[in-house]
């Protein structure tokens, strides 16, 4: 590979790494290796490998050795449309790998700032808050802060650095009561939300992170790399994804969904909930709510909402328009048809930090073990919990926040909780790998299946989405199509999608920008930013690296084929109703799909990457 | 004929898109605190304000300015900075009524708007319809 640009400008990086030792109260730069930037680029895969460096194997996610890890690709802080912020560390609620992805500019900001990375680790003796601020870095009191809500701390942290437009990430009460599935909150109403980010910030005693940078970042070939940003521009915003993205949001998918028999009702007991379609979808949120639309950094595409509560105890107070993930996991799988009620609980959890995916599954497990009997009067404090009630609903957010009474069990993620209550519970558990699943279904969707089970985080559909080969009938990068309830295709599918959205979490894009477009843009505009040569083969291969390598890490933990799982309601009950009526995934077919997926990905039969596969991704050195 | 950029508060998503088109052009990087122009979100997300030099008729930078850095150019009518002669005392900064003018972070010379002299990259980059560019 030739360039011609000098080794000692790593173009489109800040080319520093942040380290702050919170026990110590230290800060350390460490200069960018360009090695490792080109064999990683950024964000997901800088997390990945220093997560891999850095935390000792089993230590308990809690513990200050745990590191949190802001990380930036090349392409944040630059004009190109949808780059997102990624966090990761070790998990305390699956214990294993995690990363999570937030709108906002948190990124740019620290790219600015002059780093692209930002490394914590330890645990401060008392609340503290962080102020960085271009080259000074600034342990700040947070005693005044700790137990006040994600929109008090914003606003008082803003306040306190004296700058609108300086970033601010933090965390609420879920958090400093490390709630396994805490949120980290950003720009008030964005979230780092799933694998419990905000209770690692919670056992760090580290309140919110607030940024500011004058710098800027410069680009290998900018004439091109504006030609190409135009470009890409312009065909998302003609894309009918965006365009109905622009218009409706996420809960544009709200008919797809229930007709297709894909999100939860009621604990995924069903995949059905005529009631719900009109109350939640786009255009009903639109009149009802929503009062203007917002962007992502530097994007065209306008996806998310701002809200105002109309009713309710909260009546005025600005929120985010109800996504998908929330309307579904929390409406839907509650039971209930009623976007008030719905958009007061959305504002509970952001209020809080909760993530409303983990909130919406332990809430809808309570109210099937409270039908059942499993689950008396007595265990929830005389919360009725039926499906249906969003009264009792709204104070179980509370009591999971505060970690009272059923609450206390339920902040520790629906698999410990099922452990602890006992009685056959595990049953109604719906999660891989503690991971709490997100609302598209895997019975009528088995490629779906696959994914959850081997997705490096658990249980999570942002890491491929193969439903849109299975049920939206789109072509496979290859040209082929697959059965929806076939098995037949479905790892090459899941293979694929993961390897694409691993590459493009090195330049922390948004997968909303890959629809309707053509992914080798991704490629052209890292080669562009930086003066490297990614073809798109390479940018693929990028992706598979820093898969393997979060496989590795995972496998250190202890995590096999014995985890790649499903829940056992998706194993053992067929969907009773919608267009895969009856359809469940057989432990054969799980197994054959399971097999073929780890034979295409060169693991052995146990889940664990070959030498030859290492060794030919450059990860043993 | 220069005209001026209207900014339609109700559109705007908060991109940062015209900062960063701002910031290539003029600076040939990417950079929020570089741009001439600011986009700043208040009330939550609910506002988004827009700052830009509305180039005052009868300037106070202007006035202020003590090497007689800052001119109005007789054709256009659009207030500009001679940066050669600039000394970075701040002293626009001070009396500009609505942040129109600052100090480049590297630099540390007086930067503002100049409209891109009737071409603003801005409203040609901003995907909303945020930003309008009209000639009276």
């Amino acid at each position: 590979m030739v360039n011609n640009y000098s080794e000692k400008k790593l173009y489109g990086y800040a080319g520093k790494i942040l380290y702050i030792d919170l026990t110590k109260r230290k800060v350390s730069i460490k200069p960018l290796n360009s090695e490792l930037a080109k064999m990683f680029i950024g964000g997901k895969g800088f997390i990945a490998e220093l997560l891999y460096d850095l935390l000792p194997p089993k230590i308990d996610p809690f513990s200050p050795e745990n590191a949190l890890v802001f990380a930036t690709g090349p392409l944040n802080g630059t004009i190109w449309p949808g780059t997102k912020n990624i966090v990761g560390a070790k998990s305390p609620l699956t214990g294993i790998y995690m990363d999570s992805y937030f709108s906002g500019r948190f990124g740019a900001e620290l790219k600015y700032a002059g780093y692209d990375a930002l490394v914590i680790t330890g645990r401060s003796d008392k609340p503290v808050y962080l102020w960085i601020d271009d080259g000074s870095v600034e342990f700040r009191d947070a005693t005044h802060i700790w137990g006040k809500s994600t929109y008090e701390t914003y606003d008082i942290v803003k306040e306190e650095v004296g700058d609108v437009t300086a970033q601010v990430v933090c965390i609420g009460p879920a958090g400093e009561n490390l709630v396994r599935f805490a949120t980290i909150d950003a720009d008030v109403h964005r979230q780092a939300a799933r694998c419990g980010g905000g209770a690692v910030m919670g056992s760090k005693k580290l309140k919110a992170i607030a940024v500011r940078g004058s710098g800027d970042i410069e680009v290998a070939k900018l004439d091109e790399f504006l030609r190409l940003a135009e470009e890409f521009t312009d065909i998302l915003k003609k894309t009918p994804d965006t365009r109905m993205y622009s218009e409706l949001g996420t809960p544009s998918c709200v008919p797809f969904a229930n007709s297709e028999a894909l999100w939860p009702y009621r604990n995924w007991q069903d995949q059905v909930f005529n009631d719900a379609v009109n109350e939640y979808k786009g255009e009903t949120q639109k009149e009802r709510l929503w009062v203007k639309h917002r962007s992502g950094f530097a994007c065209c595409m306008q996806c998310e909402k701002v809200a105002i509560l109309r009713k309710g105890p909260r009546v005025g107070e600005v929120v985010h328009g109800i996504e998908y993930e929330t309307l579904a996991m929390i409406g839907v799988n509650c039971g209930f048809a009623d976007l008030d009620a719905l958009a007061y609980a959305n504002f509970l959890c952001d209020y809080y930090g909760l993530d409303t995916i983990s909130t919406g599954t332990v809430a809808a497990f309570a109210m099937e073990l409270y039908e059942r009997g499993i689950l008396t009067k007595e265990d929830t404090g005389g919360l009725k919990l039926e499906f249906g009630n969003y009264e009792a609903l709204h104070k179980l957010i509370e009591l999971i926040a505060f970690r009272k009474g059923i609450g206390n069990i339920l902040a520790e993620g629906v698999k410990r909780a099922a452990e602890r209550i006992g009685k056959g519970a595990e049953k109604y558990a719906i999660h891989v790998k503690g991971l709490e699943l997100p609302a598209w279904a895997a019975r009528g969707a088995p490629g779906m299946g696959l994914q959850y089970a081997t997705v490096d985080r658990g249980g999570c559909h942002q890491r491929g989405w193969p439903i849109m080969y299975e049920v939206g009938g789109l072509a496979l990068y290859d040209g082929t199509t697959v059965e929806r309830l076939s098995i037949k295709g479905k790892a090459k599918a899941v293979k694929w999608e993961q390897d694409l959205t691993t590459a493009m979490g090195t330049l922390v894009l948004c997968d909303f920008t890959r629809f309707g477009t053509n992914p080798k843009y991704f490629s052209m505009a890292l080669s562009l930013a930086t003066g490297w040569n990614i073809d798109f083969n390479e940018f693929m291969k990028i992706g598979e690296r820093v898969w393997n390598l979060i496989r590795m890490f995972n496998v250190r933990e202890g995590i096999s084929r014995k985890d790649d799982t499903l829940p056992r309601r998706f194993i053992e009950e067929p969907v009773p109703s919608g267009p895969a009526k009856g359809h469940k995934i057989t432990p054969e077919e799980f197994n054959e799909m399971l097999s073929e997926y780890y034979k295409l990905r060169g693991w052995d039969e146990e889940g664990r990457p070959t030498k030859e596969k290492l060794a030919k991704l450059g990860l043993l050195l | 004929m220069v005209g001026s950029i209207i900014f339609h508060s109700d559109k705007c998503s908060g991109c940062h898109i015209c900062e960063l088109a701002c910031s290539a052009i003029k600076n040939k990087v990417f950079g929020l605190r570089r741009a001439r122009i600011a986009v700043k979100t208040l009330k939550h997300g609910l506002l988004d304000s827009f700052v830009i030099c509305i180039q005052c008729l009868d300037p106070a930078c202007m006035k202020i300015c003590p090497v007689n850095a800052i001119r109005r150019d007789e054709r256009t009518g659009i207030i500009l900075v001679d940066e050669e002669k600039c000394t970075g005392c701040g002293l626009c900064v001070k009396v500009c009524p609505v942040e129109g003018i600052k100090l480049d972070p590297k630099t540390r010379k007086a930067i503002k708007c100049d409209l891109c002299l009737g071409n603003p990259i801005c409203v040609k980059w901003c995907p909303t319809g945020a930003l309008e560019y009209i000639v009276r």
